[in-house]
Formats: C-alpha cells, sequence, structure tokens
C-alpha cells in the first residue's frame, strides 16, 4: 500500500472537521541552533507506550511468545515482533530487565514503575528528567502526547510521565489541540519575527507575580512554585524569542473527530505519530512521550475499522483480552485477539519509525538514525502481570551511540538502569536511575 | 498482598479492607492474608489524636481539638473553577450567539449571530508515470509561488511502485489556483487527468483548481476557554478534581492560561460597565484605581504595594484589556492560597483565604462582595463563616456546585464517554447521556435543597428526575417534570437504580457485579479493596446460555478469588435486574434473573446482611455505620483537596460525629465542614 492510500483511508476515518489533514510531504526543515548528533548522541528521546502487556511466558508455564531470539547472529522475531520485520535493523531487543519486586503483579504498580524505576511512582520519570536537561534548549522542552489516554476520567495512577514524585500529568488526547498548542501560536507556518509585545507584558507580569509568591511563602510548597517558575520560563522563551523560533512550514492537523470513539483511536495515533515527528523534525522538541490509552484499559479494539481486530459483533476490551487465560489456546478468543492487539500496537510502533527513517534529520542523516526511541508497557504477560523480563524495545542509532539490530539481554538487571542508559544516549551522564541508583547498563549502548 | 494494599496509597482515615483479614487502619495488610477466611468487621475509627479541647460556646471561635491539622498548601484552581470564576468576577454570560468574531472560536467568523468556519478537505495531486522512471514530481503552482526547487520549498509528490503514480496531497485554502507537474526538475506539463485548464501565457496551459469549502457552524466561545484548560489530574482513590498535591503548573498549562486570559479579556470588554471601575488607559489616577478595584477581586485579597505598581503601569500604559490578562495569569489568581499566618504553633488562614475556601466549597466560584467586605474588615470569625455558608447556600449556583459534588463523588461523569454497545441497546447518544447524569445531580440537588435534607434519602428515594427518554429506559409510564419527579417501581430506588451509576459501572455489552460492588465499596463505604492476584482471571465472556452470575461463579468457587470478591460480587448481584445502560431487565440469557446479594463486614448491620435488588440494598447502606461516615470523608477530601492521611484522622472522624448529630443532614454537614476548626487552622 503506498502512502497516497494509506492517506487515503485513514482520511475515511477522519471526520473533516479541522481545516485540513496532515501536509507533511510539505514542511521546511530549519537546522536547530545544537547538534548532538555532531557529539555521537541522540538528538532525540520518544517513548512509545501502549497498555495491558503483552503475550509473554504463561501462567502455566509456557515459554514467552514476545521475546526476540538471537539466532546465529540475526535477531528472531516473534509473531508478536513480527511488524518490525523491516525495522529489525534499527531496533534493540531489549530482553531479561526487571523492575523489581514491588507490587509485581500489578498493572498501576507496573505502569508508575514504568518510566521512573521508582516504586509507587514516588520519582521524576526519566522523559522529564531529560526534558530539563538535553531537552531544555528547545522551545518545548517536553511533549505528552495520548489516544484515550484519559479515557472516563482516568486517575492519575493510569499515566507514565511523573514531572515529580507522586505525581503525573495527564497527556492530551487530542491532535488539534496539540497542534494548536504547538503551531497556533508562536511557531509554524512562518510566524511573527518579533515577540508580541502584549504577551511579553503578560508574561513579565506573571513571572514577577510568581516571584514574589515564592519569597512569601518560604519553604512551603517550593518544589509546587519552581515546577511553575520553570513553566513561565519556558513560555518567555518562546515567547521573547520567536524571531529564532524554527519554522515548520504548512504544517497541518489531522482531523480526527471524536477523539473519545475508539473507532478514531487507529487515526488518533497516527496523528500523534506525525505531530511528535514534525515538532521534532523542525527542532521544536527533543523530548517526547507517546501514551495510547492506559493500564487495565476499556478500550474497545474489536471497533478499529480495516484492522485484524475489527469484529462489530463483539466487544473486545484490551484488558478482557489480556486476560487471556492459564495457557497459550489460540483457540480461545481473548487470546487471538491479544495477540492481535499487541500487533496492532507494534504497527503503530513500526509507523514510528518509519516516519523517523523518511524524515530527513536537519543534522544530517534520518531523523531515526540521530534518534532513540522507547517502546514500552507496563508488564510483561498481561495475564500473569509479571514485572520481569520486561518487553521493552529500543530503537534509532541515537547519533551514533546505540548499535542497531540485535537482542541485548538484561540478565534480570533493573531496568532503571535502561533508564539511566537513554540519558547516556542523549549525551547526559547519569550516574544511576530509580530508588536502586542503577548505573547504565554495560552493553546495552555502543 | 501487602505491597498491593500500600500501593494504593490510600489513607489511614479511610477503612482499608484486606481481604479476609478486616479493615486496615494504617493500610497494611498482615502476613497470611491470602489464608485468612475471617470476614473483617468494622471497628469502628481510634480515638487516638483527640485532645480535650471542646467546643468554645462564647465567642463562635472553636480552638482546634485536635493534635494535628491539614498542611498549609496552595490550591490549583479546577477548570470548574476558572470558568466560574471569570463569568462572575466579569459579569460573563453563556452565549448562545455571537456578535463578533470575537465571539467566535479561533479560525471561525460570526455571521449572523452564528460562529462559522469554512472547512476545506486537502486537495490531492496525481500523476500515472505510465512505465517512466522519473526521479522526481515537484507540484509548482499559484499556491507556492510556483517553485519547482526543493530548496525553496517545492511540494514533492511521493512515488508508488505498485500503482505506478505519484501522488501527494496539500491543505489548500479555498480559491482558484493554477499549477502544473514539474518532472525531474526540469519538465513542466499540465495535469492530464485535470479537464480545468487556462492558458500559460507561454502558449501551453495550466492545470486549474478550484478549491471550495465546506461551512460549518461552531459553538461560540462560553466564556473563552471552553475545554481548552489542561484536565486535572486526581491521584487513585481520589474522587474530585480539586487535588492540591496534583494541582501542579507545566508549560503546557501556561500557554492555556495565557489563551483563555486573552479569551475572556475579549470578552469582558463587551461587559466593563459592570466591572470596570475608570478606563485606565493613559491615566495613572485611575490606573490605580483599576489595579486596586478589579485585582481585588481577581486575586481575592487586596493587593500588594508591589502588585498594585505592577497592574496600574500594565494599565495605564496598555489598557485594562492587557492588565485583566496580566492578573488572571498571576498565581495569585491561579492558586487558592491556603497557608494563614503564624498563631501559636500553627497557622490561621486569613480572613481573604477563608472567604476563598469557603466560597469556593459552596459555590464552586470566587467570593461575592459581601464575603470580600468582611474579609476585609477581619470579621469572619466562626460566627460569621457560618452565617456566609448558610447565605451562599441559597445562592443558585450552590445547587449546580452540589451536583457537580455529587456526580464526582460518585463518579458517573464518565456516563458521558463511556461506551456502550448501540447494537444491543439502541442508541446512546449525548443527548440521553446528559440526562442520565442530570438525574443524579438533580438528585442530589433536590434532597439537599428541597427534600428532607437527609443523606438516606438518596439512597432510598421513591421518585426520580426523568425525562421522556429515560422513562422509556426505565419503563416508565410517566416521566414527570423538571419540578416534579416520576414515581419510581419498587425495583429501583435511590442512586443506585440510576442509569449513570448502572452504566458507569458496566462493560459496554455487559453489566459487571464486581465493578458496581466495588463502586458501593469505594465510593460509598469508602473501603479500598487490593489489586486482584498476578494470575486472576479476566471478566468471563458474554455466554448465552449462562446469567451473569453463573459466569461470575468462580470467584466464589475459588478460595484463591472468594478471599476478596465475597465482598465484592455479592454486593453487585444485587443490581443484576440492570442491564449494562441501566435498563431493567427479568431474564438473564433467557433465565430469571436473581437479584439476592450479601453486603458483609459492614459495620451497624448483621453479619452477611442479605438483600434483594438494589431498593433493600440503599435501605440497609442507609441503616449502616460506614456509609454516612464515608459521606463526611467525601466532603471533608472535597472541601480540603485531600485524600485523608494520618493529619486528618481526627478532623474526619469528627465531622462523622457533627454529622450524626445535625441528623445526616447534606447541608449541615457543608457547614460543619466550615465552621470546624480545620477549616481555619493549619500545621
Amino acid at each position: 500500500m503506498n502512502a497516497f492510500q494509506r492517506r487515503l483511508s485513514r482520511r475515511r476515518l477522519l471526520s473533516g472537521t479541522a481545516a485540513g489533514a496532515l501536509a507533511l510531504p510539505f514542511f521546511e526543515l530549519l537546522t536547530p541552533g545544537r547538534s548532538r548528533a555532531a557529539e555521537g548522541f541522540a538528538q532525540r528521546l520518544i517513548v512509545f507506550y501502549f497498555p495491558d502487556g503483552v503475550v509473554g511466558p504463561s501462567q502455566d508455564g509456557e515459554a514467552s511468545l514476545w521475546h526476540a531470539t538471537h539466532q546465529g547472529g540475526s535477531v528472531g522475531l516473534t509473531p508478536q515482533l513480527e511488524p518490525l520485520a523491516e525495522a529489525v535493523d534499527d531496533c534493540v531487543f531489549v530482553n531479561g530487565l526487571t523492575m523489581g519486586p514491588a507490587d509485581n503483579g500489578s498493572h498501576p504498580g507496573g505502569a508508575v514503575k514504568l518510566l521512573t524505576g521508582v516504586d509507587g511512582g514516588q520519582g521524576e520519570s526519566i522523559d522529564h528528567a531529560l526534558a530539563r536537561t538535553a531537552g531544555a534548549d528547545a522551545p518545548f522542552r517536553h511533549l505528552l502526547l495520548g489516544a484515550m489516554a484519559n479515557q472516563n476520567n482516568a486517575s492519575g495512577d493510569k499515566h507514565i510521565s511523573y514531572p515529580s514524585a507522586g505525581n503525573s500529568l495527564a497527556p492530551q488526547d487530542d491532535p488539534a489541540a496539540a497542534f494548536e498548542l504547538l503551531f497556533g501560536g508562536n511557531a509554524g507556518g512562518g510566524g511573527p519575527s518579533e515577540p508580541d509585545p502584549r504577551r511579553v507584558t503578560v508574561i513579565d507580569a506573571a513571572l514577577d507575580d510568581l516571584s514574589d509568591l515564592q519569597s512569601s511563602l518560604g519553604s512551603v510548597e517550593q518544589a509546587k512554585l519552581a515546577a511553575h517558575l520553570e513553566a513561565l520560563r519556558e513560555v518567555e522563551s518562546r515567547i521573547k524569542n520567536v524571531g529564532s523560533l524554527p519554522t515548520c512550514k504548512d504544517p497541518g492537523v489531522a482531523a480526527v473527530g471524536d477523539v473519545y470513539d475508539p473507532a478514531n483511536v487507529p487515526a488518533v495515533v497516527d496523528a500523534q505519530i506525525d505531530l511528535t515527528v514534525l515538532a521534532m523534525s523542525c527542532g521544536l522538541s527533543r523530548v517526547g512521550v507517546i501514551q495510547c490509552s492506559h493500564h487495565t484499559s476499556d478500550l474497545l479494539m474489536s471497533r478499529f475499522e480495516g484492522t485484524p481486530l475489527y469484529d462489530p459483533g463483539f466487544d473486545m476490551r484490551s484488558h478482557q483480552a489480556s486476560h487471556y487465560g492459564p495457557s497459550h489456546n489460540p483457540g480461545s478468543n481473548e487470546f487471538a485477539a491479544y495477540l492481535e492487539q499487541r500487533r496492532f500496537w507494534v504497527g503503530r510502533f513500526a509507523y514510528l519509525l518509519q516516519r523517523l527513517r523518511e524524515t530527513p534529520d536537519p543534522v544530517g542523516g534520518t531523523m531515526l538514525e540521530n534518534s532513540v526511541v522507547l517502546m514500552c508497557t507496563e508488564v510483561c504477560d498481561g495475564n500473569t502481570h509479571q514485572h520481569h523480563d520486561m518487553p521493552f524495545v529500543l530503537a534509532g542509532q541515537a547519533g551514533g551511540a546505540m548499535s542497531t539490530g540485535r537482542v541485548f539481554d538484561g540478565g534480570g538487571q533493573r531496568h532503571a538502569g535502561m533508564l539511566a542508559s537513554l540519558a547516556t544516549a542523549m549525551g547526559e551522564s547519569f550516574a544511576g536511575y530509580g530508588d536502586t541508583n542503577t548505573p547504565p547498563l554495560a552493553g546495552l549502548l555502543g | 498482598m501487602g505491597s498491593r494494599v500500600r500501593v494504593r496509597g490510600l489513607a489511614l482515615a479511610a477503612f482499608v479492607v484486606g481481604c479476609g483479614g478486616g479493615p486496615r487502619a494504617d493500610g497494611t495488610a498482615t502476613e497470611g492474608d491470602e489464608d485468612a477466611t475471617t470476614l473483617p468487621t468494622f471497628t469502628g475509627p481510634s480515638t487516638t489524636g483527640i485532645s480535650s479541647g471542646g467546643a468554645d460556646e462564647t465567642g463562635g471561635e472553636q480552638e482546634p481539638s485536635c493534635t494535628s491539622l491539614p498542611p498549609r498548601q496552595l490550591r490549583l484552581l479546577t477548570r470548574d473553577e476558572y470558568e466560574a470564576s471569570v463569568r462572575d468576577l466579569f459579569v460573563l454570560e453563556p452565549r448562545t450567539t455571537c456578535k463578533s468574531d470575537a465571539h467566535c472560536p479561533a479560525g471561525a467568523q460570526c455571521r449572523e449571530g452564528a460562529c462559522e468556519v469554512t472547512v476545506v478537505a486537502p486537495s490531492s495531486f496525481s500523476l500515472a508515470a505510465g512505465g517512466e522512471r522519473w526521479q522526481s514530481v515537484q507540484l509548482a503552482g499559484s499556491f507556492n509561488a510556483w517553485t519547482p526547487d526543493a530548496d525553496d520549498g517545492a511540494w514533492s509528490l511521493s512515488y508508488d511502485a505498485a500503482a505506478d503514480r505519484w501522488s501527494g496531497e496539500a491543505p489548500l485554502a479555498p480559491g482558484e489556483y493554477a499549477y502544473k507537474f514539474v518532472i525531474d526538475g526540469t519538465d513542466w506539463i499540465p495535469d492530464p487527468e485535470n479537464p480545468q485548464t487556462a492558458d500559460d501565457g507561454f502558449g501551453g496551459s495550466n492545470s486549474v483548481l478550484t478549491v471550495v469549502g465546506d461551512v460549518e457552524e461552531r459553538p461560540p466561545l462560553a466564556f473563552g476557554l471552553g475545554d481548552e484548560l489542561p484536565p486535572e489530574s486526581r491521584p487513585p482513590g481520589y474522587p474530585f478534581d480539586n487535588n492540591a498535591a496534583s494541582g501542579l503548573v507545566t508549560a503546557t498549562h501556561v500557554e492555556a492560561y495565557m489563551r483563555a486570559a486573552h479569551d475572556v479579556a475579549r470578552l469582558a470588554s463587551d461587559t466593563a460597565d459592570a466591572w470596570m471601575p475608570c478606563a485606565p488607559l493613559g491615566d495613572a489616577g485611575c490606573a490605580e484605581t483599576f489595579a486596586d478595584d478589579v485585582g481585588r477581586r481577581v486575586l481575592r485579597r487586596p493587593l500588594s504595594d508591589a502588585e498594585r505598581s505592577r497592574f496600574a503601569e500594565v494599565a495605564a500604559d496598555d489598557g485594562a484589556e492587557i492588565a485583566v490578562e496580566a492578573m488572571l495569569v498571576s498565581s495569585a489568581f491561579l492558586y487558592r492560597s491556603e497557608i494563614g499566618t503564624p498563631e501559636g504553633d500553627r497557622f490561621r488562614l486569613t480572613d481573604h483565604e477563608m472567604a476563598a475556601a469557603l466560597s469556593y466549597t459552596l459555590v464552586g466560584s470566587t467570593p461575592d462582595d459581601a464575603l470580600l467586605a468582611d474579609a476585609d474588615a477581619g470579621a469572619l470569625d466562626a460566627q460569621a463563616l457560618e452565617e456566609h455558608a448558610r447565605r451562599l447556600l441559597d445562592d443558585p449556583r450552590a445547587r449546580v456546585a452540589m451536583g457537580r459534588f455529587a456526580a464526582a463523588w460518585l463518579g458517573v461523569e464518565q456516563i458521558e464517554t463511556v461506551d456502550k454497545n448501540e447494537g444491543l441497546y439502541g442508541p446512546i447518544d449525548a443527548s440521553l447521556r446528559a440526562s442520565m447524569l442530570a438525574e443524579t445531580t438533580r438528585l442530589f440537588e433536590h434532597v439537599a435543597f428541597d427534600g428532607s435534607g437527609r443523606f438516606e434519602e438518596l439512597l432510598t428515594a421513591d421518585y426520580s428526575f426523568v425525562d421522556a427518554r429515560l422513562a422509556a429506559l426505565y419503563g416508565l409510564d410517566d416521566a414527570g417534570t423538571a419540578d416534579t419527579p416520576a414515581a419510581l417501581p419498587d425495583t429501583r430506588a435511590g442512586l443506585l437504580g440510576h442509569a449513570s451509576v448502572l452504566g458507569s459501572y458496566a462493560y459496554s455489552d455487559q453489566s459487571s457485579p464486581v465493578r458496581r460492588g466495588l463502586f458501593v465499596r469505594r465510593a460509598l463505604l469508602c473501603q479500598e479493596l487490593p489489586d486482584p492476584p498476578p494470575d486472576a482471571g479476566g471478566v468471563p465472556e458474554v455466554d448465552p446460555n449462562a446469567t451473569t452470575r453463573e459466569r461470575f461463579d468462580q470467584h466464589s468457587s475459588d478460595p484463591a478469588c472468594a478471599g476478596c470478591h465475597v465482598f465484592i460480587d455479592p454486593v453487585g448481584f444485587g443490581f443484576e435486574h440492570f442491564d449494562a445502560v441501566g435498563g431493567y431487565r427479568e431474564q438473564d440469557a433467557g433465565k430469571p434473573v436473581d437479584a439476592s446479594g450479601t453486603l458483609a463486614g459492614v459495620g451497624g448491620l448483621e453479619e452477611d446482611a442479605p438483600f434483594t435488588g438494589v431498593a433493600e440494598l440503599g435501605a440497609l447502606l442507609a441503616q449502616s455505620d460506614e456509609a454516612p461516615q464515608c459521606f463526611a470523608h467525601q466532603v471533608y477530601r472535597f472541601t480540603h483537596g485531600r485524600l485523608e492521611t494520618e493529619e486528618d484522622a481526627c478532623a474526619v472522624e469528627q465531622l462523622g460525629e457533627r454529622f450524626a448529630e445535625v441528623d445526616f443532614d447534606i447541608l449541615e454537614l457543608f457547614v460543619a465542614t466550615i465552621t470546624a476548626p480545620e477549616f481555619r487552622y493549619r500545621q
């Protein structure tokens, strides 16, 4: 299927309520000021999350149907990973990492540890740690986009991105709103070259107000106000440096209709991927998280028209399918659906990699060559909910920091070490990460 | 299992059930829980943390009798609070029509009172290669300055080998465009598949494309922000949107606040007569007055000298609109302050902080002039707070705020989005969902303000407010009216029979005894259960030959499940006369419904209290010790923006006692939270 046909079929899902669809082939690339790639590091980190685990080792002891294998120097893919067949050479299939014993067996317990490496989510997640370090010079330090990630008033333990200990953020589920944020104000479409004096006045006043409040409160609520101050400064920088902001020419937005209609979710996921790639391709951001749904998801994946999951006569939810039973029984409806659902998510990850591979990087090469991308979910097997032998896949050559096309066996080390390695890939030097302060994993990069 | 209990982060004061092990005061479970088979019994709250102090009958200022107090905090306004505040501050009315483009969302124009946008589908371009091996095909035309040069941003088509075609698409505004394809950067040809052409001035022809858009109507800006502020995050187990700890400002928030402030300021200029003391632009004297007067209302307190000069300078230099914007992005507006001033070894909230807390708790909005005046005068002692509380409860906004409280407490807002299988249940559209939600908020409002006022009535009401569609769903003959509720049959009573509850706690295609049972335990009894064990199965598949009850039988027959599910499913089975959208059913899978259940381990009731159907379950809960105590917990959480911890245990307990003293009157409970010492004092 060629790109044009794919767009047509996708547009069938789009309601046509916004101004247009994505026009990705036609944007202009400008070179961001700083090149980590030249130093051999990744320009950017993208985390792609999907809910409710994978078909791993079964309760009855059957071997995992997820984990890739070494096969005489090449990578052996499993059926769930098969959508990555064309991207094998761009991936590192990370096996054998554990998230530790705390809350093992729990979806929320896994989700809170996933990017923080800290039990109970009582720590900053790696995306935020890198947004305020490696990503701090980008106009948007942190992108957090979702697809039905706030479905039915989801509580905070269903979200994976933690700006501070114990506090997660709700992703932006609407691509149109995300587009407005990224391209509607200062950036994109050849915006103004001079700062808007009105916005300058307002942000200056806000900064002065916050400073007054900080000094009047002493030690009370200082963490909250420090985060607020950082947020104001980021926006201040965008307002005052509007003339030097990168320009993305003619970016469009995918119109997806009701973002809480499960039938629209495939289009929402792709739109959020496209937006992330677009924003990063013109240097608007270096750190992004795409959260698809959330753990114990009620997402009716059987309503994904045009996919093998589609079954208008039967409502199959993600979490329901994940409890496929004690064994890998191909005759079970849940098992069959669960396997196909995993393939769907892996396929969207493959699409992300494809978009990165086909988009030139302003610093040279392709975006994928200069990115480090993580695919993750909060537990291993969806039925047993183990936090061991977690199903991670890394991708991208990280500006030369990571060789790809291989399987990495973590040998039971903590996954926090992988999070520390992500920092290394981005050119930051974290001695360790998570509550175990696990150092970067030897052999994961390089 | 202990770790699973802990991860829920549930506070001490809630009654944590370690399945089979009894309620846990400290949120931990003991060894051997998995094997324990005894039922938890409610032992009542402890009496630790209460000192011998008591009510001071003379001065109206009750001293804190608890040795621990909640902490000082800043509370970010919720989206609802923000919207209500700007509406009240600037006398904005919800719009149904527009007068100018300023009343319309970005990109929309106001035409004859309606906001309209022109929606254009992207234009597709395609060229058959006919076997030619071209290196590139560019699209050049009047829309991109006819550039064929990739360095100038030429538009490149992409090649699909299977179709042997070059194609791409571009979002073009309505209008007429001329274009050509440029092959390999040199060969300019018109689009052979487009019959519309025009002379190109070089002896050839251009292809001509006419782009037309569809005009669509958009709702006018209500108050300028709509749903543009980021959604609130909330910790698990905390039902409301106002959790103080979760209220963090990110750069995304800042952008949204600036946009909202800009929109509000534009709308407020239409109503300037109602709120603006004088026109400050270029008038230093007026600018000071403006800053003091408007600033005091926006920031809910008199301005500091620094603030006065800051806002006055903006008002004088840039005018009222930008000054309002600056005030609305101020941290002093965006956070409700509960910081206080030192008084002995604790802190007493300032009168202005109390005025704000009172107003946001009861009417969901900023303090009015009367409240601010008393705060200015330093007159807000406990007695004055109570008088203001009673006054504000007569305000129509209190009814709206109470309805919102109820919807959040019960978690039924999700009825607006939760998926339902329309093949099974027919259309469950937005208007029907709105009716379902309204039924619940309306009942709460009616009971609190117009009915007995008592908590019990929420669970036992033999009437409800339904419109024609909801009446049809319920199988009622008459819908009643806005003021006259419809009588319910014996099978349905109180909140537990509402479609909002029944539908929110069900799947898309089946009822859910587990979700409904957990709803009762969590929302109504404040009991938390651990997550299921790792190897727990999923929801049994729908089976045309088995009732829901039969399908969930494993939960009681398998000892590994029964430890917890004995507290869940036998409660949820009581709802089995109601399908996934709240419709009544006599049969499930062709067999008569059995809606008998038991309510185990609840104080004030017999062990394993039996019941049949939601009316009897509601009556049991109403008689229980826990349900009203839990309601007092929820009101405390809502008032303080906190999931209670040890620091709040004493205050929560006293509030529960107070609830009993006022005969479980809902509004009196809210008044009691306002007059409680913990409302005024912080650690």
